[in-house]
């Protein structure tokens, strides 16, 4: 009887250690997939921004050289 | 008449460009300096606009994983020109003299280095080509960058 006792409680050892970790490995793929869209954001910010600001310079350029009767 | 307006045309042209070229050769030093730096950032701009569109493309592409490194460094890179050279179109239109303008986009312009590990890529033969012309034409923007340095650090301690 104390034999069964400890290999039901071996197996309900195990079995309370592995459930957390299916849990974790679901947690942490939730986790890489929250980080990649994390990245790509990133990514996107990056070109978005850089493209403002590189219009924004063409932009201020063309303004001078008109206000100053420049052609190219 | 529509020789006659054809030919208005063509003088009222050949008229602009011949005060333009004037406007152009009539210049003083620091004129043709400022005019010089002008056109320098916007041809930065251009160049870097062209990066940041291929980088989507690539993104789109599915290629950045592939090149996590460089395209990190890129990005980083590009998004510094980019703000930058905003910045420096600021200084030029801020009315100050031209030789304190000089001197804050020349400092301004140092701190943009081409990565180290961009030019190691395009020396990599399993570098992927459209990354490979993206480092190309980061090499030209950082040519023109330092053309920049060093019209501005010509300009500095000089007369506006």
């Amino acid at each position: 009887m104390g034999i069964a006792l400890a290999i039901f409680q071996g197996v309900n050892l195990v079995t309370s250690l592995v459930a957390p970790t299916i849990q974790m490995v679901v947690e942490l793929k939730a986790i890489f997939d929250k980080s990649g869209t994390d990245y790509t954001a990133e990514i996107k910010g990056f070109q978005d921004g850089a493209l403002v600001d590189d219009q924004a310079t063409l932009d201020a350029v063309a303004a001078w050289k008109a206000a100053n009767g420049f052609t190219d | 008449m529509k020789w006659f307006n054809g030919f208005l045309v063509v003088g009222l042209l050949l008229v602009g460009s011949s005060c333009a070229a004037l406007k152009n050769s009539s210049l003083t030093a620091t004129q043709k300096a400022e005019y010089t730096t002008n056109q320098n950032l916007a041809a930065i701009a251009k160049l870097n606009l062209a990066v940041t569109k291929d980088i989507i493309s690539l993104n789109q592409a599915g290629l950045v994983g592939n090149h996590n490194a460089t395209v990190n460094s890129i990005l980083n890179y590009n998004r510094l020109v980019a703000t930058l050279d905003s910045q420096a179109v600021g200084i030029m239109q801020s009315g100050q003299p031209w030789p304190t303008r000089a001197q804050q986009v020349f400092t301004m312009f140092q701190q943009a280095k081409m990565p180290a590990d961009v030019s190691a890529f395009l020396n990599n033969p399993s570098t992927n080509k459209t990354v490979k012309a993206v480092i190309s034409t980061i090499q030209t923007i950082q040519n023109t960058i330092n053309a920049v340095i060093a019209a501005t650090q010509a300009g500095v301690g000089g007369t506006n």
